[in-house]
């Protein structure tokens, strides 16, 4: 990729994480459609006609599943010890907070993982390992990891008003997520990591507190 | 010699014939005690006793020139008596039974004036376009219905009797004409009868009174006007006031800064001296030439026309000249000087007049000690005789220097006369200033400045030296207005308005025979051995028989001479009048009458006083001991009737009798809720049809507070005000229906209505009316029952308990629990947990040897428990044991130091969570106030309305949801939590930071109509509050075996949803455009889209345009 291609990527993401942080939004389905738009769309579309990169190169492959889903493995015991240490010295679960309506009623913490925390567990995963890696990993390699690490933290920061203890998770897994997607290719697996932490993360606090 | 106890004897001895003689002087003793038992009291007013009468009497004995509120004035009472009931077209008799009238034992001296108001016949009410109303109500044919046509009305039944004027014959004539009989006429003169030939009838022309029936002052009835006492002679009274001051012309000297230049004094010195020479010179020069005219001869002495001839001789210089008088030199004043300040004339006489002194307070007081004193309608003036010559009134008269001074008329021209005319021939000194002007070398100089009112003072009283003119202290007082309708007496008697023929004006005309339907041919139609106009104007009449009808009423008004003797000097009694309720507002209201004032010419129907000497002479004011004084007053006593109409139907004998019984005795009443509840029932008696009685139940206070009453206790009703008791002590429905036999109250009256918590009980009447159907021929009766209720003067306070680790439980006195209204009523209270109870005593009324028990069963507070804990006292620590849902209830019962059993309770339900989310609303307004139907018409938030349901007593209430709320797009919300744990609040799943810890939060809401927030609310523990559980848990444990498994509950949550809705008062834009509603109206959904849509756009023909302008060499280049 050319520098001039990598130079108007470079607006490109940082205008529209600014944009999706501030665009106005009213109610869930805005957010949701907001996030859709800015994080999914737009850069297919950029990808389409100033990248010309085909949207393989975005994530959306399987790849090599075998190595992948070692890789995965390996990296979801590194996030698993990673927060039984934050629990055990820092108190961790008894600070994380989940949706009530999820603790008392199975059907809803269904319905809750795979139709709230999966699609917006996509989403992210597309923009930040998919799109930010495929304009990237060519120019600066490694780095591009701590790259989408610090957009990723940068714009949960900006944007959520959820507490930090709430948005630990997405930032522990975010750096070993970037790890997956550039070994692996796939944001496949790195988003089937970030979704499974979340979900065992809720499930251990819903046993916690029945 | 006596001793000290054979004295004593004595003196009560002496004092006790002293006694029996002064009481045998009093005839009302005995009339009093003529008054039947068996009557029926009719009247409001309590019964006359002995002891009264001689009360009255002594006090009008102490006191014969002065004013006694002892006095007890005439009073009458009306009493009904039928053989049928009260039926339909049955004759009822009224009997009345007059007392403190001079002549009660001989009621031929008395006047009843009896009216008989029909049904529908009401006051006031003009009947010129009712012909009905008319030819049934106003027999003086004014158009209108007064109390005249109701007197009329009684007074035809009475004089009539039995003779019917409209009888007819066979051929349907009227046997009586009135054109064709012969009139006897009424040589015997009705009113004049009775009082002719004595000094009442005199007396009765000028006086007579009435008595305010509060402070019991007696006022007579007439109007007063001013009557200011003359000045001495050489003086007039003036109104003067303080720091009055003259600008007068002054000459100048030149001195003066400002003014025009120096006079010339020298010119007009010499101006002066040339006229007085010219002036002298030509009066020689005309006594010179008259002198020579006088001397003229004839110059033909026989011929008288011949011309004169002047002797030049002697007259050499005839005629001398006259000459012209010069101008005299101008004498301009060409200065001005104020002067200094002091007391003058501001107003003439007819700006004094004579007002009461002491504003309205003139009860109570010696009448002969008011004193009326002139005042002046000028603001800060003062009244006072002023010298009705010269310029000013000093004092001492011409004395130099004055002690006192009051200017008056020209001050400027006062003292010597300032030159100010031209050809004066005083010429002042250059820089004269006359003498008051001036503060120097004045006679004046020690009074400058000095207030009328030390002016006054001095030349009344003098100044130390000198002797004061006491005469000149300007007085007034009022007399008695005998001109202008002043005599404000006038008889109640029925009047036929007949031109020249009043009711008791000693003759009885045909007209009037005809009015009265009487018979023309005999002097008295009913034969009664008094006259026709004797009988029209109710003497002797104190009975009145006529034919009722439902809604009949009876009123009587009662003249004559009163047992309390006139003051006046003469030996009449008080003309006074009873009314048959021994009512009458307007007497109340006299007080509030205004006092009557010189400065109003009319002064009608106002209160005032008038001072007289003996033999109805002016009271000469410096000797006022010799006068007696006498309150006035100007009331129209026909407004009293109308309130002194008796209703037979209730005040008489009916067979229908209804008695009432309560089923608690000595209930308690308690505002929190608990108290009991209380059901009278009624037993009606000779009803022909039980079943249809029409109950009316009303409920009264007493105002004795403790005291059981009395029959001449006040009762309070208290109907309504139960009515509106939040909750209601019972229903307005329950107070009036067919058949409603008993009546049931919860004894949950508010302080506001028992009165004083510090009073241990109080006293409720329950009143019953009942009104038979027609098979009773409508008849009425009325049942009462008195019950003393105890008040619920303590309470049992709900403590939580701090639980120390040597597992002694405490109060916690810092947190009261259930302390609101509702938390009264209804306690929720935690499973498993442990509350501490106290009763405090309340001051004066210490209660002791408690007995507790929890639903039932004794508890008591043992010292292993707690060491706050006494046997029987006033403290208990339990725990709360059941399931959710379940109620228990905590009973103390107690000994008072006042010897009342008391017996206090609360009422706990056991509730899964105490944590609540509580609504804040904008306005402060509470849960129940914002539980309405209408809520969300008027407010931004609201809880969800839910239905209503019904009390105990039936009454309504709105139930609403609390953990359901609606609001509306764009407004904010603001709810808080209810306990002081940490919290966590999660909005929509979403636990947001900022509300981390905060009792309240503040949440805008931004979601459209139709959607909803899911708000839950997460408390935790402190470590603080871990360590009191396991506390808690140890004495649960330990006192009462509770296993440490049934703690209760770390965490608490709870949720509430709240509910966006459409907000009903939105306005929709409607002064745009098409294209602007089309805007205004697009979907928000829509709308979204189209930004996000442009906004895409836009980025990526941005990031076009970089791509498309940018070269591709910009990079390489740097690097």
């Amino acid at each position: 990729m050319k520098i001039k291609e990598a130079t108007i990527a470079i607006f490109f993401i940082l205008a529209t994480i600014v944009i999706s942080i501030f665009f106005p939004v009213r109610n869930d389905f805005q957010r949701f459609l907001s996030t859709f738009i800015f994080f999914i769309i737009l850069p297919i579309i950029f990808n389409k006609f100033f990248l010309k990169k085909e949207f393989i190169k975005l994530g959306i492959t399987i790849g090599d599943y075998k190595s992948a889903l070692l890789i995965s493995l390996y990296n979801l015991l590194a996030i698993g010890l990673i927060f039984f240490i934050i629990s055990y010295y820092f108190n961790f679960l008894n600070i994380y907070t989940i949706p009530v309506f999820i603790v008392n009623d199975f059907l809803k913490f269904v319905l809750y993982e795979f139709f709230m925390v999966l699609v917006f567990v996509f989403i992210y995963e597309f923009y930040f390992r998919g799109f930010v890696l495929a304009v990237f990993r060519e120019k600066i390699g490694y780095w591009v990891i701590l790259l989408q690490t610090v957009l990723f933290i940068a714009a949960a920061f900006i944007g959520n008003k959820v507490s930090v203890v709430n948005l630990l998770p997405y930032l522990i897994v975010t750096p070993f997520a970037g790890f997956i997607a550039y070994r692996t290719r796939s944001i496949l697996y790195s988003g089937l990591v970030q979704f499974l932490v979340i979900f065992i993360l809720n499930l251990i606090v819903i046993k916690k507190i029945s | 010699m006596f001793n000290t106890k054979q004295k004593t004897k004595k003196i009560i001895a002496s004092i006790a014939v002293f006694s029996v003689l002064l009481m045998q002087l009093f005839p009302l003793g005995v009339r009093a005690l003529t008054i039947p038992d068996s009557f029926i009291n009719a009247s409001k007013g309590s019964s006359v006793s002995i002891s009264n009468s001689t009360k009255a009497g002594n006090a009008s004995a102490n006191d014969p020139n002065g004013i006694s509120n002892k006095n007890q004035g005439p009073k009458v009472e009306v009493s009904f008596s039928s053989a049928d009931g009260m039926k339909r077209g049955s004759k009822i008799t009224a009997t009345a039974t007059p007392s403190f009238f001079a002549s009660s034992s001989d009621i031929g001296k008395l006047y009843f004036t009896w009216y008989l108001k029909r049904s529908g016949c009401d006051n006031k009410v003009n009947v010129a376009n009712n012909p009905t109303l008319k030819s049934k109500c106003d027999f003086d044919g004014d158009d209108r219905i007064t109390e005249n046509d109701w007197k009329i009305a009684a007074a035809k039944i009475i004089a009539s009797g039995s003779f019917d004027s409209n009888e007819t014959d066979t051929a349907g004539a009227k046997v009586i004409d009135y054109s064709v009989n012969v009139f006897v006429g009424d040589k015997k003169s009705a009113f004049q009868s009775v009082t002719s030939n004595t000094t009442n009838e005199t007396n009765w022309n000028n006086r007579c009174y009435v008595q305010e029936p509060k402070s019991g002052l007696i006022y007579e009835l007439t109007r007063v006007k001013q009557e200011m006492y003359p000045c001495p002679a050489g003086y007039d009274f003036r109104c003067v006031a303080d720091n009055q001051s003259a600008t007068c012309d002054v000459f100048n000297d030149g001195m003066i800064p400002g003014l025009p230049g120096p006079y010339d004094f020298t010119a007009a010195l010499n101006s002066q001296n040339d006229i007085a020479t010219k002036t002298a010179a030509n009066a020689a020069s005309l006594a010179y030439n008259s002198a020579a005219e006088t001397n003229l001869v004839l110059s033909n002495p026989s011929d008288p026309t011949s011309a004169k001839i002047i002797d030049m001789v002697t007259y050499p210089a005839y005629p001398k000249a006259i000459v012209a008088i010069p101008a005299p030199y101008a004498v301009a004043l060409n200065g001005q000087h104020t002067t200094n300040s002091f007391c003058g004339v501001v107003g003439g006489s007819n700006s004094v007049y004579c007002k009461i002194d002491g504003s309205d307070n003139i009860d109570n007081i010696k009448i002969r000690d008011y004193t009326a004193t002139s005042t002046c309608s000028i603001a800060n003036a003062v009244p006072t005789c002023v010298k009705n010559a010269g310029t000013y009134t000093d004092f001492p008269g011409g004395g130099n220097p004055a002690t006192a001074v009051i200017f008056q008329g020209s001050v400027c021209n006062s003292l010597q006369s300032a030159p100010s005319a031209p050809g004066s021939l005083i010429l002042p000194a250059p820089g004269y200033v006359p003498p008051f002007v001036s503060t120097e070398n004045s006679i004046f100089g020690a009074v400058h400045g000095q207030s009328c009112a030390d002016a006054k003072n001095i030349m009344i009283n003098g100044d130390g030296t000198n002797a004061g003119v006491a005469d000149i202290d300007l007085e007034c007082t009022f007399i008695k207005d005998t001109a202008n309708s002043g005599n404000a007496c006038k008889h109640l008697f029925a009047n036929p308005k007949l031109t020249g023929d009043d009711s008791g004006d000693g003759r009885f005309s045909l007209a009037e025979k005809k009015f009265w339907g009487l018979d023309p041919a005999v002097v008295s139609t009913r034969s009664n051995g008094q006259t026709d106009e004797e009988n029209v104007i109710g003497k002797g009449i104190d009975k009145f028989t006529w034919m009722f009808s439902p809604g009949d009423m009876v009123g009587l008004a009662v003249e004559g001479d009163s047992v309390l003797i006139s003051e006046h000097a003469d030996a009449s009694n008080k003309r006074m009048w009873a009314f048959s309720n021994n009512t009458c507002k307007a007497l109340e209201d006299i007080s509030k009458l205004p006092l009557v004032d010189g400065a109003d010419p009319d002064n009608s129907f106002k209160r005032g006083f008038y001072l007289e000497r003996g033999g109805g002479e002016k009271c000469d004011l410096k000797n006022k001991s010799i006068c007696t004084g006498f309150l006035t007053a100007e009331v129209d006593l026909d407004s009293c009737l109308e309130e002194n109409l008796l209703n037979p139907d209730l005040e008489g004998t009916s067979k229908l009798k209804v008695d009432l019984a309560a089923n608690l005795q000595n209930p308690i009443n308690d505002p929190n809720g608990r108290g009991d509840i209380l059901t009278i029932s009624s037993g009606s008696s000779n009803a022909s049809d039980p079943g249809g009685l029409l109950y009316k139940w009303t409920v009264q206070r007493s105002n004795d507070g403790i005291n059981a009453p009395t029959d001449t206790t006040g009762w309070t009703d208290i109907t309504t005000a139960a009515t509106n008791n939040d909750p209601p002590s019972f229903s307005s429905s329950d107070l009036v229906g067919i058949n409603k036999k008993s009546f049931t109250i919860n004894l949950n009256l508010p302080n506001s209505i028992t009165g004083p918590i510090s009073e241990s009980v109080f006293w409720l009447r329950f009143r019953v009316k009942i009104s038979g159907t027609s098979a009773d021929d409508s008849q009425n009766a009325e049942g009462v029952v008195n019950v003393r209720v105890r008040k619920q003067q303590n309470q049992i306070y709900v403590y939580d308990i701090i639980a120390s680790n040597v597992n002694d439980l405490k109060l916690d006195k810092s947190s009261e629990l259930c302390g609101d209204t509702q938390g009264k009523i209804r306690c929720f209270v935690n499973k498993n947990a442990i509350i501490g109870l106290e009763i405090p005593n309340v001051a004066g009324n210490v209660v002791s040897n408690f007995i507790w028990t929890v639903n039932g069963n004794p508890m008591e507070c043992r010292t292993s428990i707690s060491s706050e804990c006494v046997l029987a006292g006033n403290k208990l620590f339990f725990p709360i044991l059941g399931n959710e849902g379940e109620a228990v209830d905590v009973v103390a019962s107690g000994l008072s130091s006042s010897g009342e059993k008391i017996e206090v309770s609360r009422h706990f339900v056991i509730a899964g969570s105490q944590l609540q989310i509580l609504l804040n609303d904008p306005n402060g307004k509470s849960f129940s106030q914002l539980c309405s139907a209408d809520c969300g018409s008027s407010n931004d938030t609201c809880p969800r309305y839910l239905g209503k349901y019904k009390d105990i007593v039936g009454g309504e209430y709105p139930d609403c949801s609390s953990s359901v709320f609606e609001t509306k797009t764009g407004k904010t919300v603001s709810f808080s939590a209810n306990s002081q744990s940490g919290f966590n609040w999660t909005i929509d799943g979403v636990m947001d930071p900022q509300y981390s810890d905060q009792q309240t939060i503040t949440l805008p809401i931004e979601k459209l109509a139709g959607s909803s927030y899911s708000i839950e609310l997460s408390s935790y523990l402190s470590p603080a509050n871990k360590a009191q559980l396991t506390n808690v848990r140890l004495a649960l444990f330990k006192n009462w075996a509770i296993s440490q498994e049934e703690v209760p509950e770390e965490n608490q949550t709870t949720a509430i949803q709240l509910d966006v809705f459409a907000d009903p008062n939105a306005t929709i834009a409607s002064n745009g455009g098409f294209g602007a509603s089309l805007i205004t109206h697009l979907p928000e959904q829509l709308m979204f889209l189209l930004k996000i849509s442009l906004t895409s756009i836009f980025i990526l023909l941005v990031s076009g345009l970089l791509f498309a302008f940018m070269p591709e060499d910009i990079f390489r280049k740097e690097n």
